[in-house]
């Protein structure tokens, strides 16, 4: 039984990458609240935007570099406007919670926030391996 | 005057303009505000009626939707050129006209949910009319709700107009309706009415004069007819106002000073009417291959009736308010006076500059 | 002051202009001064690539807010002047004085964006190849241009009811726009603007185009894009604005107090603007990265957080102008400055017009047992004490409604009686605590007057009506004789001016 819905799970989260990628996001802010310490998950918080933000920064501009003069300012903003939104976000998620007490509203909406745009950014990273700009984007 | 006429003060800041300027913007505009207003409201009530006959002659439909038509527009600019006028009669009548919109302030205020619901509705029956023709009654329904709020709307207008002329009236009135009742008021009220189908029908003789005809035609009438119907609207309200519009001059509120100004406007006015009146009969008598040759005439004409009764309803408020406005503006001038003069005390008293408790 | 007493004791005079204005400034903003750029921009964009579908979109759009900014937008425009003129002529009609010239440029402007908008959507079909298409993207650029120039005007008045500036010694129009609030407002507003039509776009796009056609995610990304523009031009502009208001308001009252009550706003204003343009980010980012997943009650968010900021951010101008409705002019009650020592020698019952009758229901509640004579006695101290209310307090506060002189005696003196002396002892020095309230107009008599006032309404809730229920009574001169000299009248009807003569008519 446990095991049926483990592979359909599975199988669900495999059909498509980015699920996998936004659990993983899930997972981490999940150990991380469990953990309790605002220390610690502003340290590895921190470390991960970072990490994940470096990744998305420098496949983003080897992409705008690929299209090169062509590139209309709109499409630049369209290919780096996710990250980048995320990495501003993820930061200030992190000082909501760090500058008001676990358990507070603030606390709360930061840790929300947190979690969408660590999935948001690491979509974002994923993404931007990608060959073509996004569609619609041209 | 009686004891029981009150005498407020003014605010006691200068005119902002000549007067003479404020005067004509206020005279210009209120008349370019009020034939847009006409042809809102006879247009509203010319399409109903119109979309009615409809139900048994298709053609009328088409007809009523043509009217309907030209609603919103006319409504848009009904509003704009409304404003100027509110200023100016804002700066000119100031203790007059606020003083009227306090004292029936629910409805003065409520005009602007009535206005907005009675555009919403015209909006409805516009852009909806295909798309309702599986529901006619309600679209009928639409279209007769507008219509009412239109025929409303402009009764608080003029029960404004008329409190703010009568000073002596002010301490009496208890909320809208009683001000409503105040002589004068139905009386101004049906000349408003009527002039809204006449001015319409003018409206729909621009229309379809120089259409081209395979429009014309596909609307399943003649352009003879349809001009025709045009003048025949606005000739018999326009002979219903040569009924109507001296019984408003004779139930206006007798005034202390000399309205022969009045009179003569009024006298003019009456005439010209006439005039047009004539000429409207020759237009609708005469063949068909000739009718709206003497559009220019009609409309010229109209526009000199118009003007000549702005003029006169400007000098009778004048004559309305001038004695009272004297005693305004001396108790105005002695308000100043006594306030400089206590001001001046109590900076000797203190030495300071007094917008402070003693 | 001396017009009849225009008055709503449930909702409050206030509360009437908030609703009419608020409706205003959110079609303005929303569908007018933002939309009108973005509509002409997609219609031009549509022009360049040869892609009817922007064309088709910006025209839906564009009718959208044709049906609503020429039905509610007109009309509430119109209705904030009708309300405030109800509710303060004495401060509209000064300020139509002396800014004649601005609201009437402003009409102008208005007209012109009136026909412009009517002319820019009925010309949409027949304008639409060729030559006539440019024009007609010149049209909607031209409209888009007049919308903000409109914006810009009134944003001079609203700017001078703050911070007169210069205009209490120059007196002329100019110094009112170059108020040193002007230019951050405007920095302020025109960016929110384009971030609200934006946010509006992106939740009308989902009815125009369908799920499965391929345009509905280029149309929310490029949409989000000019919002994405937009956002940090609101924060940019927030900041200035909210560097020049401790300046503005320590001319109305004192360092200390001003900067406290400005700690209070401003930290208020921070969250509700950081919160707001997170919302947006978030929405932008989701419609930028992933259109078709962006669902419609989404786009609430954003647009409810702007309102709220936008509304907060009206509420500092009553703040800052506080306690003054046209600054150092104009005390919030409607009497001028330069008439308080004649008033507050005379009284102001001394130059008042008209008396604010007491309706049967407000008559009630008197203490039992009382002879006639004394009935009759307290009721015309009443009666006295409630046109003191009506002229000095009733602009802002009601009786029983919001923001009412009783909720603030209950919280202040819990349920003791109201003794006169306890009241009119606090009223007296009450703009020295809070400096946001004018300092009394009347004299020693009248403070007792309206104490003796406020106690009845201890016991007596009936809602205060306004003239626009009741009437006025005129005062004649014998009643004022004996409001000022605080002798008992002569006759009943005197004092009690609502008597069987007026009553008939």
């Amino acid at each position: 039984m446990l095991a049926e819905t483990l592979s359909t799970a599975g199988a669900w989260l495999a059909r498509k990458p980015s699920r996998l990628t936004v659990l993983n996001a899930l997972l981490l802010a999940g150990v991380l609240a469990m953990i309790g310490s605002t220390e610690l998950f502003r340290f590895v918080g921190g470390v991960a935007v970072v990490l994940c933000g470096l990744a998305f920064a420098g496949r983003t501009a080897r992409r705008s570099m690929r299209v090169g003069a062509r590139a209309h300012p709109y499409d630049l903003v369209v290919l780096w406007a996710p990250g980048a939104i995320a990495i501003a976000l993820a930061a200030a998620a992190l000082m909501l919670m760090a500058a008001y007490p676990a358990g507070s509203f603030p606390h709360l909406v930061g840790l929300g926030l947190f979690v969408i745009e660590f999935a948001m950014l690491a979509l974002a990273t994923g993404e931007s391996g990608a060959r073509d700009l996004p569609a619609g984007a041209a | 005057m009686s004891p029981t006429t009150p005498v407020p003060h003014d605010i006691p800041l200068p005119m902002p303009a000549p007067e003479p300027l404020l005067v004509a913007v206020l005279i210009v505009f209120f008349l370019m505000h009020i034939v847009f207003v006409n042809l809102m409201v006879g247009g509203a009530l010319m399409s109903l009626y119109y979309e009615l006959r409809g139900l048994k002659e298709k053609r009328y439909d088409r007809l009523a939707y043509e009217i309907a038509a030209t609603i919103t527009a006319n409504k848009s600019i009904a509003v704009v050129l409304g404003v100027g006028p509110l200023l100016a009669i804002n700066t000119l009548y100031t203790v007059y006209f606020y003083t009227a919109n306090a004292l029936t302030g629910a409805f003065w205020i409520a005009i602007v949910p009535l206005v907005i619901v009675a555009f919403v509705l015209t909006y409805v029956h516009k852009y909806l009319w295909h798309q309702m023709e599986r529901v006619r009654w309600l679209h009928i329904a639409v279209a007769a709700a507008a219509c009412l709020l239109f025929l409303f709307i402009p009764l608080i207008f003029l029960t404004n107009v008329n409190l703010m002329l009568f000073p002596d009236k002010w301490g009496s009135v208890q909320g809208f309706f009683s001000a409503l009742a105040l002589p004068n008021v139905l009386p101004r009220y049906a000349h408003f009415i009527l002039a809204c189908p006449a001015m319409t029908g003018l409206l729909l003789v621009w229309l379809f004069r120089r259409r081209p005809e395979a429009e014309i035609a596909e609307m399943g009438f003649s352009r003879a007819e349809l001009v025709r119907l045009g003048y025949r609207w606005a000739f018999w309200p326009t002979m219903a106002q040569f009924i109507v519009g001296p019984i408003a001059f004779f139930t206006l509120p007798h005034v202390a000073s000399p309205i022969g100004g009045v009179i003569a406007a009024f006298g003019l006015s009456f005439l010209l009417a006439f005039a047009l009146c004539v000429v409207m009969i020759r237009e609708i008598r005469g063949p068909d291959g000739s009718i709206g040759r003497r559009f220019g005439t009609t409309c010229a004409l109209m526009l000199a009736v118009v003007a000549l009764m702005g003029v006169g309803r400007h000098l009778y408020r004048e004559a309305a308010v001038a004695p009272h406005r004297a005693q305004v503006e001396a108790k105005t001038k002695d308000y100043i006076r006594r306030a400089d003069e206590a001001r001046r005390a109590a900076q000797a008293r203190d030495g300071a500059p007094a917008s402070v408790r003693p | 002051m001396d017009f009849p007493v225009f008055h709503l004791d449930i909702l409050g005079n206030r509360g009437l202009i908030a609703v009419i204005a608020t409706l205003h400034v959110l079609v303005n903003h929303g569908l007018a001064v933002g939309m009108m750029p973005l509509v002409a921009a997609m219609e031009w964009y549509g022009h360049r690539r040869g892609d009817a579908r922007w064309d088709r979109l910006a025209y839906r759009i564009l009718f959208v807010c044709f049906l609503i900014t020429t039905t509610v937008g007109a009309l509430t425009g119109v209705g904030i002047w009708l309300s405030v003129s109800l509710v303060n002529p004495y401060s509209i009609g000064s300020l139509i004085r002396v800014f004649f010239w601005a609201w009437f440029v402003e009409w102008l402007v208005f007209i012109t964006e009136v026909l412009l908008i009517l002319a820019y959507t009925l010309t949409w079909k027949r304008w639409s190849t060729g030559a006539a298409k440019v024009r007609h993207i010149r049209l909607g650029f031209a409209l888009a241009f007049f919308s903000w120039v409109t914006m810009a005007i009134i944003v001079s008045i609203l700017g001078f009811m703050m911070d007169p500036g210069n205009w209490l010694s120059q007196q002329t129009l100019w110094s009112g726009f170059a108020n040193p609030i002007y230019l951050p407002q405007l920095a302020f507003r025109t960016p929110l603007a384009a971030a609200m039509a934006g946010v509006i776009a992106m939740f009308l796009v989902p009815f125009f185009v369908k799920r499965e056609d391929p345009f509905r995610a280029t149309a929310l990304r490029a949409i989000a894009v000019w919002t994405l523009v937009a956002a940090p031009l609101v924060l940019a502009g927030g900041l200035w604005y909210f560097s020049v208001v401790p300046e503005a308001m320590r001319e109305n009252f004192g360092v200390a107090l001003a900067s406290l009550a400005f700690a209070e706003w401003q930290q208020r204003f921070l969250e509700i603007a950081a919160l707001t343009v997170i919302a947006i980010l978030v929405v932008v980012q989701v419609a930028i990265a992933r259109p078709n997943l962006l669902p419609r009650v989404a786009l609430l968010v954003p647009f409810v957080a702007i309102l709220w900021m936008t509304g907060h951010f009206e509420r500092v101008r009553e703040f800052v102008r506080k306690p003054y409705v046209i600054g150092s002019y104009m005390y919030a009650n409607g009497f001028r400055v330069e008439d308080y020592p004649l008033l507050q020698r005379d009284g102001v019952l001394a130059y008042a017009t008209y008396s604010n009758p007491l309706t049967p229901a407000e008559q009630a509640g008197l203490p039992q047992g009382l002879s006639e004579a004394e009935r009759t006695a307290r009721l015309a101290e009443i009666q006295l004490g409630k046109d003191v209310f009506m002229t000095t307090c009733s602009r802002c506060h009601t009786g029983h409604g919001v923001n009412a002189v009783t909720a603030h005696l209950k919280r202040m003196f819990g349920d003791r009686p109201w003794e006169p002396e306890l009241t009119a002892g606090y009223i007296e020095s009450m703009h020295d605590a809070q400096p946001y309230m004018p300092p009394f107009p009347g004299n020693r008599r009248e403070l007792k007057l309206l104490g003796a006032y406020l106690h009845h309404l201890q016991t007596n809730d009936a809602p205060v009506p306004g003239a626009q229920q009741a009437g006025v009574v005129v005062v004649t001169p014998e009643a004022r004789a004996a409001a000022a000299t605080g002798r008992p009248p002569a006759t009943r009807a005197a004092a009690m001016p609502r008597t069987s003569e007026t009553a008939a008519r």
